[in-house]
């Protein structure tokens, strides 16, 4: 179990990470999302022990690892660039960690033998990295970064350096040996499809802060705020007034009003937080807000379509994502009614 | 048609024109080295040109001589422990200035390449005078130091080249593994730039070897490099004889710099 409490890096008066407590538990696959400048790859190099934090506490399974050394943390990573050693072959690399350890030379052949194993590739001991692909690479990085059993591990964007096909099978793999060695991940990447196939929890960083942790589902249905709604859930923001009537509230937005069930949500003037897939031409029985548009342009996508429409004298800029068929027969230029599906919106402070 | 022939014809002018260039420029650059391996291989006492007797006389001249033959130990007396030192100057400087955070990183690069900017004379000029000072004048330690620091620029430059093709984060891979800060340096960044070095120490050497300039200020009367010794014997007569030392002078650093280029190719990380 890995415990951050007021973990804090400033250089000089500037703080790339500020004050980020955060909880993995053991086993748990933790995402550390942002956009670039966020201070995730800070925050994973201090846990890592690359960078000397300022303040705060780190607890790895309890032992206070915040002034320990890299090489004493025990700690594996996994870098974007794979950064395998070049001189060395493959099985060198894996037992690099492992000799480092002491490890008999029998154990050493066993474990890495075992770890090639895992990740589907034995017959490449003998092998330099440059003989390698790309995604081959980054799984004898892994093979590498577990072979020590480290109780905890590190990723920085893994798979940004690789072909898109390649990325989703190596999530794949990414998947299956968390699930077979279970180690603690703490895994940074600025891809959502990536936080949300891969992690347990996602926590969300802006500008050196932790602005949300929870699970990718929770994060995504109820963002704890505007910048997780926009940046996470993708979503769009309407300014809205929120009143607390009969058990349930009642949404002012878009020029109507709508009842919403959402407990727990602040009232008074608020953001609706909602995703396009979420708003669609209305077909006669609205059961959320009906605002009426204009489409300014049609995009066909495949599956879907994206209707990019305005409402009103202040020109609201308002995306509908529709199944492709229900896109039939609208053009740019007319009029339709959408139906803004209010109970699966959000409401954020504004 | 007539229009695209013409243009097709000028380009033709260009292009002949443009290899006329090209020849010259590779003539004139290596027609002095050319010019003396020739007259090398001639017995002739007084420059003529064209030269008339052939023979292998200077040759055998330089190889039983004793001046010569303690001019060319005398060299490698002072250059090999001489490019030792830059590379054991070089290196840690390399590493700590691209990976270490520095202030005023750039102004101190500047500062180790400085020995390659000043004009050479004016830069012994200055060595002399803090040496004269320092009763360093004719110091076999001496005359290395500052062999080794004249050296320093390209052998730094080549070693730096290097270590920024190596990414950051090897050693930082290596350290989470287990290895303390030296293991890792040495393991990995140290033994990736091995190459780089052997290259470096080579051209340190080729550099102090080819020195005449800081030998002639600093040595005093008794310390003869090869190539002082060639300077030294042109100031009296033109001697024929140090055409056939400049030959094998000449075929030797030739010799260097073509291993390095085979040692550079060989190791360099595909």
């Amino acid at each position: 179990m890995l415990e951050l409490i007021g973990v804090t890096k400033k250089y000089g008066e500037v703080a790339a990470v500020q004050s980020c407590t955060l909880t993995v538990n053991t086993g748990e696959f933790v995402t550390l999302l942002g956009p670039s400048g966020s201070g995730k790859s800070t925050l994973l190099s201090l846990i890592a022990g690359f960078t000397p934090l300022t303040e705060g506490t780190m607890l790895l399974d309890g032992r206070d690892i915040s002034r320990v050394s890299a090489a004493e943390r025990g700690i594996g990573v996994v870098f974007q660039n794979y950064a395998l050693f070049p001189h060395m072959t493959i099985f060198e690399n894996v037992a690099y960690g492992l000799h480092r350890r002491r490890w008999t030379t029998d154990r050493i052949r066993q474990r890495v033998e075992e770890m090639l194993e895992l990740i589907g590739l034995p017959q490449i001991a003998r092998r330099r990295p440059d003989q390698l692909s790309g995604g081959q690479q980054q799984r004898v990085a892994l093979a590498r970064a577990l072979a020590f059993q480290p109780s905890l591990l590190l990723m920085d964007e893994p798979l940004g350096a690789l072909d898109r096909e390649i990325r989703d099978q190596m999530q794949q793999e990414i998947r299956r040996i968390h699930r077979e060695a279970r180690p603690s991940v703490v895994y940074v990447t600025h891809n959502r499809e990536e936080a949300f196939a891969l992690s347990d929890r996602v926590a969300i960083l802006e500008s050196g802060q932790v602005r949300a942790y929870d699970t990718a589902h929770t994060l995504y249905t109820r963002p704890a705020n505007r910048f997780v709604a926009s940046f996470f859930g993708a979503h769009q923001l309407f300014p809205a007034k929120a009143k607390a009537r009969d058990g349930a509230l009642e949404v002012f937005a878009l020029d109507t009003t709508a009842r919403m069930t959402a407990p727990g949500t602040p009232d008074g003037d608020v953001l609706l937080a909602i995703g396009a897939r979420d708003i669609m031409p209305a077909n006669g029985a609205a059961s959320g807000l009906s605002v009426p548009v204009r489409i300014d342009d049609v995009v066909y996508m495949g599956d879907t379509t994206r209707l990019i429409c305005r409402h009103g004298p202040s020109s609201t800029r308002i995306i509908s994502e529709v199944d492709s068929h229900l896109a039939q027969g609208l053009s740019i230029g007319s009029d339709t009614v959408l139906d803004v599906r209010i109970e699966r919106a959000a409401l954020v402070a504004a | 048609m007539t229009e695209q022939l013409t243009k097709n014809r000028w380009d033709t002018v260009g292009q002949a024109t443009f290899r006329v260039i090209q020849i010259l420029a590779i003539i004139f650059c290596i027609a002095p080295a050319l010019i003396v391996l020739l007259y090398s291989f001639y017995e002739d006492v007084f420059i003529n040109f064209p030269p008339v007797r052939p023979g292998l006389g200077l040759y055998e001249n330089l190889f039983t001589q004793k001046r010569w033959l303690d001019a060319i130990w005398v060299s490698f007396l002072i250059c090999i422990p001489a490019a030792l030192l830059t590379v054991l100057l070089v290196v840690p400087a390399a590493i700590a200035l691209e990976r270490a955070k520095i202030r005023n990183r750039d102004a101190l690069e500047f500062t180790a390449l400085i020995p390659m900017l000043i004009p050479t004379t004016a830069y012994a000029v200055g060595v002399y005078i803090i040496y004269l000072e320092a009763g360093l004048v004719g110091n076999y330690w001496g005359i290395i130091f500052t062999e080794s620091i004249v050296a320093a620029p390209a052998s730094f430059l080549i070693v730096r080249a290097a270590l920024r093709r190596l990414p950051h984060n090897l050693d930082q891979v290596a350290m989470s593994l287990g290895a303390s800060r030296l293991k890792a340096l040495l393991d990995v960044t140290v033994r990736l730039l091995i190459p780089a070095m052997a290259v470096s120490t080579l051209f340190a050497f080729i550099h102090a070897f080819n020195d005449a300039t800081f030998i002639v200020f600093l040595a005093g009367p008794g310390t003869a490099t090869v190539a002082k010794t060639i300077f030294d014997a042109l100031a009296y007569a033109i001697e024929p004889k140090v055409a056939a030392l400049s030959g094998v002078f000449m075929l030797f650093v030739m010799l260097l710099v073509v291993v390095g280029q085979i040692v550079r190719r060989k190791t360099q990380p595909r």
